[in-house]
């Protein structure tokens, strides 16, 4: 089974996909291609946010993923419009996409991931524990909050 | 007595085009137009998938989808025709619209790539089927938002474990440079691809003087079907552009891409603005929804071509500090492509 972590960092939405199988030990192994997906263009045009959502979408597919989670900012004031727009949008397109195919969704806060992962900053997180020899690209860019999101999905339920 | 099902639709006319016959239905009950191709089943490659049920099974906005089919009496009893039934797309094909002269943007054509890409990883990721025919005119166009649909997957075959399907005896201008050596996978319909992106860029290859002989011999060669000055990508293509192309064309398969996600990726990093030749020698691109326009004019001298870029102002064309005319050796030389790259730079 594969699951899908999603991290969103100003105008890119990073996604990570591990596999792992229920009662399996640790928090998935890696696979597939990580992928990063910066909004296509004008953010105020319709049509960049229904194209950011079907290359999410299509990533889905291609990956038959079994759920999302994306991870929820811990950020509640202090934004500036133009960031706060691009997170939404992405997030948007993230939804609209989980929402057409089908996929079982959730947002938790940063807390209850790294509870999951006992590592109480997810800063902390090694990329050995995902099966990386050493940190992929992105890594400290959002992949590795993307994984982790990922290990949170494959949990057992 | 047993009641006959009838379909009443009245063939329109016959549409030039492939091997097999193409018919254009009216639908008086639906009140809708129809695609028909009919075929003789018997004649398939073994390793070609059925047609019909494998569209069947395939729901993707940038697949054409199979409406019906039926068996054809009336032939010879050892043939098995039928006639597949698909929506149809008024604009055609890529190479119908480029027969019709039309042209398409810089942004356009990237535009239905990546929706052509989607189609066929669709193809490739989902059902695990490699189309083995990719041209432009088996990329049907349609509105937005759909923009491109994959279709005619006629000669398609199933991806194996090793990620290998045969090739099919159909040789073809954008069949790729290893066709013959029988061993295809997912590059080989992205080199496909990368040739239907030439075409949208660039126009129409001259297809009336391509001949079957020359594409065969030179894929027995291990070469492109193709000569090399009709591929070339328009002056002003960029350089990220470029390297997509080149690495899509690769005459070596493990050079290409190797998923048409990635190809996809690299393509929504590239920022094309909107160029147009306007004669012989002059390139405009316009900028910021037409409100700057940037010109480049090009005017052979001794020892090459003298590249000058101007803006154009209300009073008139002005030339930019620090973008001094530049003597190039020719227009395909990456000199040339330097110049222009610099005026994508400022156009972007």
């Amino acid at each position: 089974m594969k699951y899908v972590g999603v991290s969103v960092k100003g105008s890119d939405i990073n996604l990570a996909v591990v596999e792992r199988h229920h009662g399996d030990p640790g928090f998935g192994t890696a696979v597939g291609e990580f992928s990063r997906q910066g909004f296509p263009g004008d953010p105020s045009d319709p049509a960049s946010l229904l194209e950011l959502t079907q290359r999410i979408r299509q990533d889905l597919r291609d990956w038959n993923a079994q759920a999302v989670v994306l991870l929820e900012t811990t950020k509640y004031a202090n934004w500036t419009y133009s960031h706060a727009q691009m997170r939404v949008l992405c997030i948007a397109g993230l939804m609209l996409a989980v929402a057409e195919e089908t996929i079982l969704y959730e947002a938790p806060k940063p807390t209850a991931i790294a509870a999951h992962l006992t590592s109480p900053k997810l800063e902390n997180l090694q990329p050995s524990v995902f099966g990386f020899d050493k940190p992929p690209k992105y890594w400290t860019t959002g992949a590795r909050d993307a994984y982790a999101a990922a290990a949170f999905a494959a949990r057992d339920r | 007595m047993e009641k006959r099902l009838v379909l009443p639709f009245e063939s329109i006319q016959s549409l030039p085009g492939g091997i097999n016959e193409v018919r254009l239905y009216f639908d008086d009950l639906l009140d809708v137009h129809r695609v028909a191709k009919r075929f003789d089943r018997s004649m398939l490659d073994v390793t070609v998938l059925p047609e019909a049920s494998t569209l069947q099974v395939i729901h993707h906005q940038n697949v054409v989808k199979v409406s019906l089919a039926g068996r054809v009496d009336g032939y010879d009893p050892t043939m098995d025709v039928i006639e597949i039934h698909t929506p149809y797309y008024p604009r055609g094909s890529i190479t119908d619209a480029l027969l019709r002269n039309e042209s398409f943007t810089g942004p356009d054509a990237l535009t239905i790539m990546q929706s052509a890409l989607r189609g066929l990883r669709e193809l490739h990721m989902t059902h695990k089927v490699l189309h083995r025919d990719i041209k432009s005119g088996n990329i049907l166009l349609d509105n937005a938002p759909i923009h491109a649909l994959v279709a005619d997957i006629g000669v398609a075959g199933r991806i194996d474990g090793n990620g290998i399907a045969p090739a099919v005896n159909n040789p073809t201008p954008y069949s790729p440079p290893e066709f013959m050596n029988g061993i295809l996978t997912v590059s080989a319909d992205l080199y496909s691809i990368g040739l239907v992106m030439r075409e949208l860029l660039g126009g129409r290859f001259p297809y009336e003087t391509i001949t079957r002989d020359e594409v065969i011999g030179r894929l027995e060669k291990g070469q492109r079907a193709l000569a090399d000055d009709v591929l070339e990508l328009p002056v002003w293509a960029p350089v990220r552009l470029r390297r997509v192309y080149q690495k899509a064309i690769a005459v070596d398969p493990a050079k290409r891409y190797q998923s048409a996600r990635e190809m996809a990726g690299d393509l929504a990093k590239v920022v094309l603005v909107n160029w147009a030749q306007t004669s012989e020698n002059v390139w405009t691109a316009s900028a910021n929804s037409g409100s700057r326009i940037y010109i480049v004019t090009a005017t052979p001298e001794a020892g090459g071509v003298r590249l000058s870029m101007t803006k154009q102002t209300r009073s008139g064309p002005r030339r930019l500090p620090g973008y001094s005319d530049e003597v190039v050796p020719s227009l395909t030389h990456k000199d040339a492509s330097r110049f222009f790259d610099r005026v994508n730079a400022i156009a972007a």
